[in-house]
This record gives C-alpha cells, sequence and structure tokens, in this order.
C-alpha cells in the first residue's frame, strides 16, 4: 500500500519542490478524511500543492476564491427562480465535490466561512428546506494567509475547530529556492497523473484504520490534550495564564485518527510518541486559545504546545 | 383697464397677508417725566398682540448711551383673554443733565411654516429654524434731566465700625464701612485710607447688590485692617447723596474714631527665624565634588560587576531529555528533516540516548 503513496508523493514532486511537512499534512488529511488549513504567506505553493493533489487523486475538484464580496449562497448554491418552468429549483453550489480548495478563506467576512460549517461537520448541506448528502470523500483544504495581513478577516472559534490540523508553510532551503527558479524559468515542469482512484483511497483509508495504537500511547495522547487545559497539574503554572482554553475533545478524536496516519505514512503499522510529537503541534496550535496576556507578550502557541508536550511524561 | 386689474389684486394681496399675520401694538405703560443725574427710574414698555402669536419671538435688547444706562429689570410674558401680552421693565439713569430722547429698537420674528413643518418632520437636510425678521416701532420717551453733582443718588446709609478701640502695637484693629440701600449703588467708587504712621491692608470691596425696580439694592462692604505702633484717630467718611425720595441732596458723615495703640509686641519678636544658612565657603563646594565622583566611581563599578557577572552556558532544547523516547519526542516536535533518521534509530532502539546526544552535538543532526 505505501507504494501508491509513493506514487502520489512522485507525480506531486513534479510541481511542488519541497514543502514536505505540507505534503504530508495533506496526505495525513486525505487518509483521515479530515479538513485541512494551510497557512502561509503568499507565494508558498500552497495552492499549488493543493491541485497537485487533487490531480494525482482523480477525484472531482473544485475551487472557491474567497473575495470580501463572497456570499453563502456562492459556496453552497441556492434556489433560483426558473421562469420556463414556473417554478422554483435548487443550484448547487461548488461544495458539491470531493476536494474542495477554499483558497485564501480568510479573505471572506465570518459569515461566509460559518457557511462551510454543516458541510464540514455533517457533510451535508442545507438548502430551503432540503438537505443534500455531499460526496465521499469530501475534503476542505483551505488557504489562508496569517492574520498579521492586511485586509483579512480572522475564522471564527468554531470554524477553526472542524479544520483537523493547521499546517503552516514556511521558506523553501536556498537550494529548493533555486530549483523552483530554474524550473519556472525553463517552463519544465511535466503534467500530473492520476494514479489513486477512489477505490484506492478507500483502501488506504481502511489500511490507515489497522494500524495499531498500544493502549499507553493512548493515554499518552490524552493526557497531552488534558495538559493544555490544566497545565498547573504538569508543572506548568507559569503558562496557565497564557491559555485561555485549551484543545477541545475535537482534538482528541482527530489525534487518534491522524497518529496512525502519520505511522502509516512511515510505513510503521504501530504508533510510537514521536509520531504524536510530530504532528500535536498541527493538530493543535488552532485549536488553543491565547489569552490577551499571551498576545501582548508575543507568546508562540507553538512554543507553549512545545513546553506542554516537553512536561507531559513519556510511556 | 389692465393697470386697475392690477393694483386691485396687488391690494387684495396684501389684504390677504396682512389678514393672516398676527398685529401687534407696542405702548409705553409707565415712565418718568424729570429725573436727576444718577436718578434711576423705571420705564415699562408693552407689547400687546391681537392672537396668542405663539410663533412670534420678540428680540428686545436696551441699549446704554454716553447719555443714559439702559438695565432690563423684568420681563413678562403671558397670555390674558387670548391675547399675548409682553411687558417689559428697563431702569434707565440718567448720566447727563438735559433733554433726554428715549428710542429702543425691537425685532419681531415669525416662525415660517416650513420651518415649523421641518422641525416636525425631524427633516435633515433643510434649515430648521427660520424665521421672518420685522423692525418693531416702539413709542420714545422724553425726560427732562436735571443737574446733580451727589456722590449717589437713591436712599442709601452709610455706617463705619471698628472691632476694638484700644489695642497693643502691631496689634490689627478691624475697620468695616458699610454702605446700604437702594438706588445707583453700583457706582459707588470704594474709599482709600491714608493715616499718617499707619500701615493698612484692605481687600477689593465687596459688593452684595441686585438689579430691581429701585435701582441697585443691597450692600457694599469695605474691610480695613491697621496696623500702629502710635495710638491714630480714623477720620471721618463722607458721602454725597442725592435723596430720590425727598429730591435734596444730603451729606452721609462718619464719626470720627481714635484708637488708642499701647506698648506690646516688639517688630523683630513677630517675625520668623531664618534657618538657612547662605554658607557659600569652598568646603560646600569640595563636598558637592566628592560626591559626584562618588557616584561616577560606584556606577563605573557596577557596570564592571554587571558586564562579568557569571553566566549560565546555553543548552541544547534535547539536552533535558534522559531517555530514549523522551529524546525522539523532542526531535520529532521539531518536524525537522535532519533529525528524521535520528528519530527512526530512536524508535528502533538501535542508538542509546547518550550515544545520540554525542552525535547531535557534533553534527547538529546530520548524519
Amino acid at each position: 500500500m505505501i507504494e501508491k503513496i509513493d506514487a502520489i508523493r512522485t507525480e506531486m514532486a513534479k510541481v511542488v519542490v519541497g514543502q514536505d511537512n505540507m505534503i504530508d499534512g495533506l496526505l495525513i488529511g486525505l487518509l483521515c478524511e479530515g479538513h485541512i488549513l494551510i497557512e502561509g504567506i503568499p507565494g508558498l505553493a500552497k495552492t499549488t500543492t493543493v491541485k497537485a493533489l487533487a490531480q494525482t487523486l482523480g477525484l472531482d475538484f473544485k475551487r472557491v476564491q474567497f473575495t470580501p464580496d463572497l456570499l453563502p449562497s456562492d459556496i453552497l448554491g441556492a434556489e433560483v427562480y426558473d421562469p420556463q418552468k414556473n417554478q422554483f429549483k435548487i443550484k448547487k453550489g461548488p461544495i458539491f465535490t470531493n476536494l474542495l480548495l477554499s483558497d485564501e478563506i480568510n479573505r471572506a467576512p465570518a459569515k461566509v466561512q460559518s457557511a462551510l460549517l454543516e458541510a464540514m461537520q455533517e457533510r451535508q448541506v442545507t438548502l430551503s428546506d432540503q438537505s443534500f448528502e455531499l460526496s465521499s470523500p469530501f475534503l476542505v483544504m483551505a488557504t489562508q494567509n496569517p492574520i498579521e495581513n492586511e485586509g483579512v478577516y480572522p475564522l471564527p472559534e468554531a470554524q477553526l475547530d472542524r479544520f483537523m490540523l493547521k499546517i503552516k508553510v514556511g521558506y523553501n532551503s536556498a537550494q529548493e529556492e533555486l530549483l523552483i527558479a530554474r524550473r519556472i524559468a525553463s517552463k519544465s515542469s511535466e503534467s500530473i497523473n492520476a494514479v489513486v482512484d477512489s477505490v484506492t483511497l478507500q483502501q488506504l483509508q481502511e489500511a490507515v484504520k489497522m494500524v495499531h495504537v498500544d493502549e499507553e500511547v493512548e493515554r499518552y495522547m490524552i493526557t497531552l490534550v488534558r495538559a493544555t487545559r490544566e497545565p498547573q497539574n504538569f508543572g506548568l503554572e507559569s503558562i496557565k495564564r497564557y491559555i485561555q482554553f485549551g484543545a477541545s475533545p475535537r482534538v482528541s478524536i482527530d489525534m487518534f485518527k491522524a497518529v496512525r496516519a502519520v505511522a502509516f505514512l512511515k510505513g510503521k503499522d504501530f504508533v510510537t510518541p514521536s509520531d504524536i510529537a510530530s504532528i500535536v503541534k498541527d493538530l493543535m496550535r488552532h485549536r488553543i486559545v491565547l489569552s490577551y496576556e499571551a498576545e501582548a507578550e508575543g507568546i508562540d502557541v507553538d512554543t507553549l504546545i512545545e513546553q506542554i508536550v516537553t512536561a507531559v511524561p513519556v510511556p | 383697464m389692465r393697470q386697475s386689474l392690477g393694483k386691485i389684486g396687488l391690494l387684495w394681496l396684501l389684504i390677504v397677508m396682512s389678514l393672516n399675520a398676527a398685529q401687534y401694538h407696542w405702548s409705553v405703560l409707565k415712565a418718568p417725566t424729570q429725573l436727576h443725574v444718577g436718578e434711576g427710574a423705571i420705564i415699562r414698555y408693552q407689547c400687546l398682540f391681537d392672537t396668542s402669536a405663539g410663533d412670534y419671538t420678540v428680540v428686545f435688547k436696551p441699549t446704554s448711551l454716553k447719555e443714559y444706562k439702559a438695565s432690563m429689570v423684568t420681563q413678562d410674558d403671558r397670555v390674558s383673554n387670548g391675547k399675548r401680552v409682553l411687558q417689559f421693565d428697563v431702569l434707565i439713569t440718567p448720566i447727563v443733565a438735559g433733554a433726554l430722547d428715549i428710542r429702543f429698537d425691537a425685532l419681531i420674528r415669525h416662525t415660517t411654516f416650513a420651518s415649523i413643518e421641518n422641525a416636525s418632520l425631524g427633516r435633515d437636510n433643510v434649515k430648521k429654524y427660520d424665521f421672518n425678521d420685522e423692525k418693531a416701532i416702539i413709542p420714545s420717551v422724553k425726560i427732562s434731566v436735571l443737574e446733580n453733582t451727589a456722590d449717589l443718588s437713591g436712599e442709601i446709609t452709610l455706617d463705619v465700625g471698628v472691632d476694638k478701640v484700644k489695642v497693643r502695637s502691631h496689634e490689627p484693629v478691624h475697620l468695616s464701612l458699610y454702605v446700604r440701600g437702594h438706588g445707583n449703588l453700583n457706582e459707588f467708587v470704594p474709599y482709600e485710607l491714608n493715616i499718617s504712621g499707619v500701615k493698612h491692608f484692605s481687600e477689593p470691596a465687596y459688593r452684595e447688590l441686585t438689579l430691581g425696580v429701585n435701582g441697585y439694592e443691597g450692600e457694599i462692604r469695605q474691610e480695613f485692617a491697621l496696623v500702629a505702633e502710635k495710638s491714630y484717630v480714623i477720620p471721618s467718611f463722607n458721602l454725597s447723596v442725592f435723596d430720590t425720595k425727598r429730591h435734596k441732596t444730603k451729606i452721609l458723615r462718619s464719626q470720627p474714631i481714635t484708637i488708642e495703640v499701647q506698648k506690646g509686641y516688639v517688630a523683630s519678636n513677630l517675625l520668623d527665624t531664618q534657618s538657612l544658612s547662605h554658607d557659600t565657603s569652598w568646603k560646600r563646594y569640595a563636598t558637592y565634588a566628592f560626591v559626584m565622583l562618588l557616584g561616577a566611581a560606584v556606577s563605573e563599578i557596577l557596570r564592571w560587576l554587571w558586564k562579568h557577572r557569571p553566566r549560565k552556558k546555553g543548552k541544547a532544547f534535547w539536552d533535558t531529555a534522559t531517555t530514549a523516547k523522551e529524546l525522539s519526542v523532542l526531535l520529532a516536535m521539531k518536524n525537522d528533516s535532519r533529525y528524521r533518521d535520528m528519530v527512526q534509530m530512536l524508535d528502533e532502539g538501535a542508538i542509546s540516548v547518550h550515544e545520540a546526544k554525542k552525535k547531535l552535538r557534533v553534527t547538529g543532526g546530520k548524519q
């Protein structure tokens, strides 16, 4: 099975240079059916990577560019009047797809961002008085610019909690950047082939579920999540005032799924604490609400997570 | 024929306009015919409308001239038998003798219908308050003003008193002077004391006056504190007043007051001793210089000590790990490709924590 994952990686490498963490995060989301939020400054191949992944899967793919004047009906669809038949009919929006790329999701106001809430959690959309099931798999892969940027609206907490992972994208290394520049200048990027179909994807997802998680490791994960809510129980009284709300129970649920995928991507059939450590920041950074004191003192949520993971005893 | 029709139309229009507008009439209800200079009297004006005239505003502000002073005392606005009546009491005080011809102006302001509508509807794109102004004709008042050289006019009394007549030297005597009554008290010029060998202290005259139909009514008070080493006499105070009741001038005069001063305090005993020394010797400057140099030396020593304070050596983030699992967790958390193989080896037990740390120190994670 792992060779299928390698095939996806190979195809994506045709257009994406480096950014292994982002690709791993997207694959984890794909294998666990979790929505992914990718954050990074413009020009770091966020959109290119998501598009490349969609192409390798051969699944139905739609892209919505979020703008300040976007309306919920532009994503979900609406009931429109058909003058020929003299009746109203449902016009489905771009959300009816397998892979939805919500590009620059925080450029649209909160009412549009919230339009995705039902679809992301229930995997269904209600238009007028009818509810429509979304096709399976259904994944939202959203990109956003950092909050500090101009003209962006921060995502509401309920919306953020529905994203399984929030991946932070950084700059490529100097060597990778040189390769990107050469490739673009010579226009030598290759076309991507679909190497995995929906049946194979389903098999991969089933294989991930088979990865073993020891009971002690399970307890370790729960302890980690609880430590974000009560850091003082782990000798971290000093950081308690920085955390307004710790991670929600959705983090525990998503962590149980994600760590299996992490181990699977490494070719293992069991989970170790290092697998958890490698994904814990992506799982928690958007779900821990910092206090105003933390913001005033410039405390980074990733630093707090590192302190919590360091403080919790490893099984 | 055409010209006649035009004139008839214009006449009809004027008649309609005059019928629609409220009529008013100004009159003088009360006014003196003869006054003395400085003698105040009330002139009562009345403006009578033929309707309740609720949408009319009357602006009547009598102004003073060099010949007389005019002050508004009261104004009354009421509706009597469905007609609006305004009454104004103006106090006139002549300044110079001769024939006075007093003519005041008033403005009759009629609020326009459009502005009433705009205000009630709350329109915010129009002028909310708009008036049609009209200058009213007010009858003039003629008064013959006679000469008067008195300081004040009215019904006025003068009282002078001291708190004690026998004091010790340098002990103050408090002298109080009261001018009470009504008339042109606002014109009172405060007294200035000048008694040989007496120091005197005073505050500005305190005036508690209200304007009424009898002019300015109330009290003016002057307070003095007198200090001397020898006995002295407070001279009499004189004030010439034109009595408006009896129509003749009289002089108000206080009795001289003798103050007996006995020997008592010595001036030097009453002064505070000076505690500040003005020593400007070289010792003082040497002390200043020494303190400054000492401060500079102490700050230099502290700076040296801070610079050479013992500092802890920097620790790598993995140094806290005591087991292989802890180390692999710390490295994995960094999501850095440099540690990927090391994490795998630690998970598989292929390398001990000590060996891993040693390697990390040497290579920084690179294999």
